[in-house]
Parts: structure tokens; sequence; C-alpha cells
């Protein structure tokens, strides 16, 4: 057990030991050329934004928080759903899978200026582009790990008489697990830029709205603070799945 | 010997392939299972083992035929035929005490009543310990061993095994023959068993049913009269060399051509 802890600790000084050197340089250069706050904030600037400025930062990130889970949790929703539908039915997997192949080939940032034009300013437009653009990783990493069983498995579970119902429930989606987690891991952070470009666009809160306005203004520490802002939230979501993931897959090899 | 358990009446099966040819795998198959019989099935590569036992099993379609099980038809997958396939086939997010209960669940019966049983046969088969640990922590072995719980879990009164120990190493395999010898007369099942090595038809079986090539049918049906279950010694038996000599020739023999 200690020696575990140990080895965490060994393991974890790597990263912090170079995130720590970069930010002591940062500092030290950004001093030492006497560079324009507005250029490049010293992070200690940044660090003390990001405290007195708190309130702000969490207002904004709850804003991008809500739009970014509605439209993940939607885009997960929908990405089983469908995958589900190309796994049972071939019309289905004939017509509807191209097309979303297709479709995935166009850069989905793109739309956001319409998106605007169809559901406003407001937080729709930001849960939209954050839905489809998270979308398809999901239903293509569903559609393998829902659709492409063991051909023993199946008859394994014909041979004890399982209902299609119990085929789903006992084979299908257990199997989909280690699809459906690496789709959350890629997802995740793929509808964050779909809700913070999004507000880009136009927008009246949440960071992206911060970034524009901050960036407008030229108040780089503050426009630092959003993104430190914006990465710990990200941050944040993805550890929390994949705690998940480690106890549901806790069957598979490391 | 009594009853008849699986009566098989001229078995025929014809795969149609996409393009519209007819692959003819079973021809007239025509034998009687009694109870608490081990029967092995052999056969060379194709001769359509497999596409026989898996008609038992309720899995495969027959083309022809008739097929009794307690002298009801088979026509689906029977609780009381348990099937052993060629590889384990264990889910490996289940722990082996969950796959080995698998059966239950898909019937939707209490699970109280099957989990003594359960450990029961994880420590009849050696696995005492093993219960929670995943599939992939297993030797082949052991995995296969698993999978034989899992079939005999409902304690169905014919298995159904498929070269169960075909992906085994030699020694590994011959230790589970014996094994398995053990295991027969202690449950007293009926045993239908698919092989292509010859020597394990002949320490394993009552009667052996020599498939011919493909198409498959009945070449002949040779009965060894060893007493069960075997033991190592049974292979230094000079008749257990006749055997094996009598069933490699009938192997190859291709079925006379019948005149009409």
């Amino acid at each position: 057990m200690k020696t575990k802890i140990i080895q965490k600790a060994k393991d974890l000084a790597g990263p912090i030991l170079v995130v720590a050197v970069i930010i002591i340089l940062w500092e030290f250069l950004v001093q030492f050329f006497s560079v324009a706050q507005y250029l490049v904030p010293t992070p200690s600037k940044v660090a003390l934004i990001f405290i007195n400025r708190i309130d702000v930062l969490m207002c904004n990130a709850v804003v991008t928080l809500q739009e970014t889970l509605a439209g993940f949790c939607l885009a997960v929703l929908l990405g089983v759903v469908s995958a589900m539908g190309i796994t049972y039915s071939k019309f289905l997997k004939r017509s509807f899978y191209p097309i979303a192949v297709a479709f995935q080939g166009l850069p989905k940032t793109a739309l956001a200026p319409l998106f605007i034009v169809w559901f406003g300013v407001g937080m729709l437009p930001k849960v939209v582009m954050a839905l489809i653009i998270a979308y398809f990783p999901v239903m293509i990493n569903m559609a393998v790990g829902i659709g492409q069983i063991d051909e023993e498995m199946l008859e394994l579970a014909r041979s004890m008489n399982a209902t299609e119902i119990q085929i789903v429930t006992k084979i299908r989606l257990p199997h989909s697990m280690p699809y459906f987690f690496s789709s959350l891991k890629i997802a995740l952070p793929l509808s964050i830029v779909g809700a913070v470009v999004a507000e880009f666009i136009a927008s009246v809160a949440g960071l992206g709205n911060l970034i524009l306005i901050t960036s407008n203004l030229l108040n780089t520490p503050l426009l630092f603070a959003s993104l430190t802002m914006l990465m710990i939230t990200s941050t944040v979501i993805l550890v929390f799945i994949m705690i998940i993931e480690s106890i549901v897959l806790r069957w598979q090899p490391k | 010997m009594g009853k008849t358990l699986i009566e098989a009446e001229n078995i025929g099966k014809v795969y149609y392939s996409k393009g519209g040819d007819e692959v003819t795998a079973l021809v007239d198959v025509s034998v009687k299972i009694y109870p608490q019989e081990f029967v092995t099935i052999v056969g060379s590569s194709g001769c359509g083992k497999t596409t026989f036992l898996k008609i038992i099993g309720g899995l495969i379609d027959k083309t022809s035929g008739t097929l009794t099980f307690k002298g009801e038809p088979i026509s689906k997958p029977n609780k009381e035929i348990g099937i052993v396939f060629q590889k384990p086939v264990l889910l490996p997010w289940r722990c082996i005490l969950d796959n080995v209960m698998l059966g239950s669940e898909i019937h939707g019966y209490d699970k109280k009543k099957y989990i003594q049983r359960a450990y029961d046969l994880l420590r009849f088969v050696g696995l005492e310990g093993f219960e929670r640990r995943y599939p992939r922590e297993l030797s082949g072995g052991m995995q296969q061993r698993a999978a034989f719980c899992r079939a005999l879990l409902m304690d169905p009164s014919v298995l159904l095994m498929d070269e169960p120990f075909g992906a085994l190493d030699a020694l590994t395999r011959d230790s589970m023959d014996m094994w398995l010898s053990d295991a027969f007369v202690k449950e007293k099942k009926t045993i239908l068993f698919v092989t292509h090595s010859i020597s394990e038809a002949v320490f394993l079986a009552d009667r052996i049913i020599v498939l011919s090539p493909r198409p498959g049918t009945i070449n002949e049906i040779v009965n060894v009269d060893f007493p069960q279950p075997r033991e190592l010694e049974t292979i230094t038996n000079p008749k257990f060399g006749e055997l094996g000599v009598r069933v490699r020739r009938l192997i190859g023999k291709r079925p006379e051509l019948k005149m009409v």
C-alpha cells in the first residue's frame, strides 16, 4: 500500500515539476523583458485576477457548463439510440449511416452562425452546437460497440434462448462500454468547443462571451483567467468521466 | 441401454450461399442416443460434425429428416441440452461466477436457487477461489472448465461439446480428457462430443460416430467397451490402438455410391 502511494507520488512529480518550471520561467521572462500586460500577463497577475474576479468567472463558467452538458448528454443519448437503430435496422444502416458519415466531413463549427440565425442568441444555439459536434464520435463508436459482437457470443445467448432484449442488456450494452467511455472522452472536449464557438458568434454570457469581451477590451489578464477557468471546467468533467470509467471497466486489463 | 434419449432420422442439411450455390453438409444421418452415454463424433474437417451438433442443440435448422429429444421434436435450444463451444466464450466483463450464472439469469430463475450450485460446480472443476476473477485472469483450460460449469448450471441431461479442448496444448488436453471422463461418470450426463482427434474420440467414448468426408454421413458407429471413467492406463491397452486404426481407416472411406 505504502509503495503504491510512493509510486503515485513519483508518477505525479514529473508533470508537476515541468509545469512549475514553465510557470517560473514565464513569470521571469515576462518581467525581465518588461512585456506589456495586454500582450502576455505574468502568471502571478493571472492568478490574482482569477481570485479577485472568481464571481464573474464562476457565473460565466456555469452558463457554458450548462450549455455543454445539455448538448453533450443529448448527443450521448441520440448517439446510443441511433447506434442501436443502425444495429437492428438494415434500412437505417443503408440509408442513415452513410449520410451521417458524409455529414461528418462538414466542419460543424461552420454551422454556428446559421444556428444563431435559427435559434437566437440565448443558450439554445450553443446547446445545439455542442450536441451536433459531440454526436458523431458517440454514434460511430457505439455502432461498433453495440453492433460488432463476436458471432460466438450471440450464439451462446441463443443457445440459452435469450430474448432480443436480453441480448441487448446482457451482451451488446456491456460489450459496448469500452467504446462508450472512449467516445465520451472524445465527445466532451468537442462539446465544449461547440458551446464556446457558438458563444463567440453571439451571446450574452458564458466563458466564450467573456473571452471575446476581454479580448476586445485588451483585458488580457482576465482573458487568461477565463481560459484557465475553461480548462479547469473541462478537466473536472473529464476526470469525473474517467473515474466512472475505471469503476465500470475494472474487468479490463490496465 | 433403455429408452432412446435423442433420435435422429435421415437428417440432412444444405447450406445456400448468397450466390445461390448449394453446399450439402449432411446426408441421411440417423442415430439413436441413449441416456448416460458418451458418444464422440469424428470426421475430417468440414464433414459437418459441428453442423450436426448444432442441429441437435437447436441452433441450426435441419433441411430434412426428423429429430426428437425425449420424443419431442427439437426446433429451438432447450435448457435440458447444454452446449460447450469450441472456445470458452466467457463474457469478459463478468467474473467467473457471473459467467456461470448467465443461464439462470436469462431463464429468469431465482438467483439464490442457483448460486450454491454455481459454487459447487466451480469447486467440482477445481476453480474454487476463482469465482470473483475475470476470465482474462484464467488459463485456456480453466476458462473451458468455467464454460463447462456454465453449461451444467441448469442441470441439463445432455451436454453437447464441440471440440472443447481443440485450442488447448496437448498436455492440457490430455488432462482435460481424463478430467472430463471422471466428470461424466460423476455427473451422470449424456455427452455428445465432437473432435477431430482420434485418440481423444476413442479415449472418451462409449460409441464413436464416424462421419465421412463432406457431405457427411455416418460411415460406421464403433463401440468402445473399456470401463468408464477412463484411466491413463486405457491408452496402453492394445485394443485402444486397434480401435484408433480402425476409426482412422473409416474416416477416409467415402460412402459407396447408391445405385438407383
